[in-house]
């Protein structure tokens, strides 16, 4: 093994002295190791199928320690590899060392720093993977479909079961429920329950405005049901219309089984709202998803047909999945069934729990809490049976978000960038020395510090308004400024420690000092449009800001920035490390 | 006969007589003047070789017969070259906190030669070195450097420059790596690399401490292998800053000899430039020696004693000034000055070195210390 190790050295120290300075190979491999390590880990890390059971488990690398590991590995890292580079310095030694291959080290420093600190993503691959194989995408889909049936009985909310939860047949989606006492009209049809409640159909109406043109009324808001926004500003307001009479398609105003329209998991879609006074902006929350319809028709298929053995097959499925999710419980089919199956109507006459509780918090409602006869009869019925379908729902959300986990998103770039930071530290370091470095986190400060007071003083005494972004802007712009010319065109003038602390602090600014030039054209665009277009949403579609159209494409765009400002960087550097002393 | 012809007769010689510390050096001298990696590898397997058999002359002699014989039919281009490597015009260096000012000094350097830098601390020394690598910047004066191998910018030009500081920086990791590094840096093919450091180690006496480390090395073969850097790094023009401080007399001598013999190369002659304390060593090596005192430059071409011809001795002696000036007195003498530990006797030209020494013999004076320096800059530390 030392062998192979001393060949390959003095292999690429031969021919490739900055790969064997920089030790990219054997840090890269050693990365290599630990982000398979980080990659079992993460295969590991859900074979227990409780672990899925918690919330956010896409996330669990910030909560089981694997951050931690991963911080103290990548530092480590880091150490044991700028201790082994830093051993020999050809640009400080004045060994020749062109533009591009200051550039390389850099580059080198870049992948070596990112290979270091981005052992998460190997982490959520292991568990991408773990879930994708063993929840490959037939299975779940088939669990979700059996679970979503069998949801119709996990009976844990009387509410649930209420007639105005009904979707079956389709033409329900079209009504609203009226559920007020004091809102129903009597002279009307309308259904009441044993427990005192009432329920009224109506068809609804809308009203079509466009808030572009249109002045927004408070009147209309308030009245209306729901709102769905539509495209170029338009929103439908929707009302109550006529009472229609729906008795013809109503088996009971008891709660009951032939009412329930909730989905327990819809993929893509958090599935825990009601219709009921859902003040929605949201269009899909209207209408009823296909899902939905077939769910509904398959539900009422079910209690048509009442077929015990079919419905005991379907409590037996779930369960059965429920096992191999290692979901708590203390039901078996036959009981199950028991508990659930009341052909007359099927109406509820009993409650399951939705999780596991002691003798303590076995009521549904506070004691002291004043109860409607439905809550009195949801109280009764009330058993100590459970099936922990928060767990489920959580099991089956976790499985989606990490099977949806595209990998290689937004926080990859947010790594790439810290790794840039990091690496360009380290070339300053390296270019300049530790004093340098030193004296340019100093100058960097002071001048920090005089922006700050410079700033303040100005805005408390002069200024007001957008003129306080504009005028900070500027005054940076033109610091900024003054310190890439000072390194432009003075630095053979200046003291090589001076000239030092100007190379550093360029190479600290040159991508903030864009990014803020950038800055002040969008601010400049944006007052622009301010003034053309004064309504809001009119001005988002119509303007141009230079910094939202970098949209995705700000971090390539600025990569490729960074390598045009890294070649005058290092054809600076260069010109420095000439410059005689004093 | 070439110059290199006559080298190898003189290697010859000098192993015919057994004078194998100074031949073996003048050989691999040779061998290194031909860049040719056969023959670098050769003297690489005979010093290995040496080092494993310490005690069998014969054999050495023999094997190293056989390399000679190689190195006969190689012909070595000869770099003749006379323009001076750096010349400099009127240069001066003035510090303003403390008064300092050096110069105005001009100078022209040249290849082959070796030159002494000589002066008491704080004369400039350090800084006419430092000028003239361009690590620090004259308040006046002109410099130009001419070398064979043109570079474009100052970047490169100060990688030919080659600056060796009093302390030098702390080496880390395998030595031979580092020194590996400097050719791959300067772009030798990979398959001449080894080569040519192995060469280099042996031919500065560092075969047996090439795998040590950094630490466990004494100040003088340190000294060493900063130099091996150094030299692979086949510079025009060297610039050493006290190479001597911390050295053994001995140690001085062979390094200076080492020097003198390297810079002397027949293909890559080397302007060396080297400051020191040691200045009859440094005299014994160097083509010009160059004085400095208050900033103020000498040189031991220049001055009004080697236009007078005087002879000036210095001796060494318990005798009192009395008992010397009677011994003198018949003599043309000058002056006799004690400085109070060695007495400075000046004569007329037209008194001769050996008339001074029978003088002192026939009186019997005891002497420990005894030299000439009317064309020493000695003189100039003296008085």
């Amino acid at each position: 093994m030392n062998n192979f190790i001393n060949k390959t050295n003095q292999y690429l120290l031969e021919r490739y002295p900055i790969i064997w300075n920089t030790k990219i190979v054997w840090l890269l491999l050693i990365a290599a190791v630990i982000h398979f390590l980080f990659f079992v880990m993460g295969y590991l890390t859900l074979s227990n199928p409780q672990s899925l059971q918690d919330y956010n488990v896409s996330e669990i690398f910030f909560e089981n320690g694997g951050i931690l590991i991963s911080f103290i590995l990548s530092i480590l890292l880091i150490v044991f590899w700028l201790i082994m580079m830093f051993k020999n310095n050809a640009f400080k030694s004045f060994y020749p060392t062109t533009v591009l291959g200051l550039m390389k080290q850099f580059g080198a420093y870049l992948i070596i720093i990112f290979a270091s600190i981005s052992f998460y993503y190997s982490y959520q691959a292991g568990l991408k993977i773990y879930i994708d194989t063993t929840y490959n995408d037939e299975r779940f889909e088939q669990d979700i479909e059996t679970i979503n049936r069998a949801s119709l009985f996990f009976t844990h909310n009387i509410y649930d079961y209420k007639l105005n939860s009904k979707s079956y047949p389709v033409a329900f989606q079209d009504y609203f429920c009226e559920t007020d006492r004091m809102l129903i009209q009597e002279n009307q049809p309308y259904l009441k329950s044993t427990f005192d409640s009432y329920y009224q159909f109506y068809s609804l109406k809308t009203v079509k405005r466009n808030e572009y043109v249109e002045e927004y009324i408070d009147s209309l808001y308030d009245s209306s049901l729901f709102i769905e926004n539509l495209e170029d500003g338009y929103k439908n307001y929707y009302f109550k219309d006529k009472v229609v009479d729906v008795s013809d398609h109503i088996v009971t105003a008891q709660p009951s089984y032939h009412h329930f329209s909730d989905v327990f998991f819809q993929k893509g879609r958090p599935s825990y709202y009601k219709y009921e006074h859902d003040y929605s902006y949201d269009k899909t929350k209207i209408r009823l998803s296909d899902l939905e319809i077939r769910l509904a028709t398959q539900n009422n298929q079910l209690l048509e047909n009442n077929n015990p053995a079919e419905i005991k097959k379907l409590l037996q499925d779930f369960l059965t999945i429920a096992r191999s999710y290692r979901i708590k419980h203390n039901l078996n089919t036959d009981l199950w069934f028991n508990l659930v199956y009341h052909p007359t109507n099927f109406e509820v006459k009993n409650l399951i729990k939705s999780r596991e509780t002691d003798q303590y918090y076995d009521r549904i409602y506070n004691e002291n809490e004043e109860l409607s006869p439905l809550q009195e009869y949801a109280e009764r019925i009330n058993t100590s049976y459970y099936i922990n379908t928060e767990h489920l729902k959580r099991t089956l959300t976790n499985i989606e978000d990490i099977k949806n986990d595209d990998m290689v998103h937004d926080s990859i770039h947010v790594v790439f960038w810290i790794s840039f930071c990091i690496a360009l530290v380290i070339f300053s370091f390296r270019l300049t020395g530790l004093k340098s470095v030193l004296f340019t986190i100093i100058t960097a400060g002071v001048l920090s510090i005089i922006v700050g007071l410079v700033s303040v003083l100005v805005l408390v005494n002069m200024l007001s308004g957008s003129s306080e972004e504009f005028f900070v802007m500027y005054f940076i712009f033109f610091l900024g400024t003054a310190i890439l010319l000072g390194t432009i065109f003075y630095m053979p003038q200046m003291n090589k420690m001076v000239a030092s602390i100007f190379l550093n602090l360029t190479t600290a600014v040159i991508l903030p000092y864009i990014l803020l030039v950038i800055a002040i054209i969008s601010a400049h665009q944006d007052d622009y449009c301010e003034v053309k277009y004064p309504r809001y949403e009119e001005r988002n579609d119509q303007c141009f800001i230079l910094i939202e159209s970098l949209g995705i494409y700000w971090s390539p765009v600025f990569i490729g920035i960074a390598i045009i400002a890294l070649w005058f960087l290092s054809k600076a550097a260069l010109k420095w490390k000439s410059l005689p002393e004093g | 006969m070439s110059l290199f012809q006559a080298r190898i007769k003189e290697v010859q010689s000098f192993l015919s007589n057994k004078d194998i510390v100074l031949g073996y050096r003048k050989l691999m001298d040779c061998a290194m003047d031909t860049q040719d990696m056969a023959i670098y590898n050769q003297m690489i397997h005979l010093t290995d070789w040496k080092e494993n058999h310490p005690e069998d002359v014969d054999g050495l002699v023999e094997k190293a017969q056989s390399i000679i014989e190689n190195l006969k039919r190689i012909s070595v281009q000869e770099n003749s070259s006379q323009d001076a490597v750096i010349e400099a015009t009127e240069i001066t260096k003035t510090y303003n906190n403390n008064g300092f000012k050096l110069g105005p000094v001009s100078l022209s350097i040249k290849k082959g030669n070796v030159y002494g830098l000589v002066g008491e601390n704080g004369n400039g020394k350090t800084t006419l070195l430092r000028i003239l690598a361009k690590e620090l910047e004259p308040s006046s004066g002109s410099m130009t450097y001419r070398l064979d191998n043109q570079v474009k910018g100052d970047f490169k030009l100060r990688t030919q420059l080659v600056y060796i500081p009093q302390r030098t920086a702390t080496w880390y990791g395998s030595l031979k790596d580092n020194l590996k590094f400097v050719l791959s840096s300067y772009g030798v093919p990979a398959d001449e690399n080894e080569t040519r450091v192995l060469m280099m180690i042996a031919r500065l006496g560092l075969w047996n401490y090439k795998h040590l480390k950094w630490s466990e090395l004494s100040s003088g073969y340190k000294m060493r292998f900063e130099l091996a850097r150094t030299l692979l790094r086949q510079p025009e023009l060297l610039l050493l800053d006290e190479p001597l401080a911390n050295l053994d007399v001995n140690a001085q001598q062979v390094i200076l000899e080492d020097l003198k013999s390297i810079c002397n190369s027949i293909n890559n002659p080397i302007a060396l430039i080297l400051s020191s304390q040691q200045l009859y060593e440094v005299e014994k090596v160097s083509d010009k020696v160059i004085f400095l005192k208050n900033g103020q430059y000498t040189d031991n071409s220049d001055s009004e004693v080697a236009v007078n011809h005087q002879l000036i001795i210095e001796i060494d002696t318990t005798a009192t000034r009395e008992e010397l000036l009677a011994v003198f007195k018949p003599m043309d003498l000058e002056k006799l000055i004690y400085n109070g530990g060695v007495f400075m006797v000046y004569f007329k030209p037209t008194v001769a070195f050996y008339s001074v020494m029978t003088a002192l013999g026939s009186h019997q004076v005891p002497v420990t210390y005894l030299r000439n320096i009317s064309n020493s800059t000695r003189r100039f530390f003296i008085s």
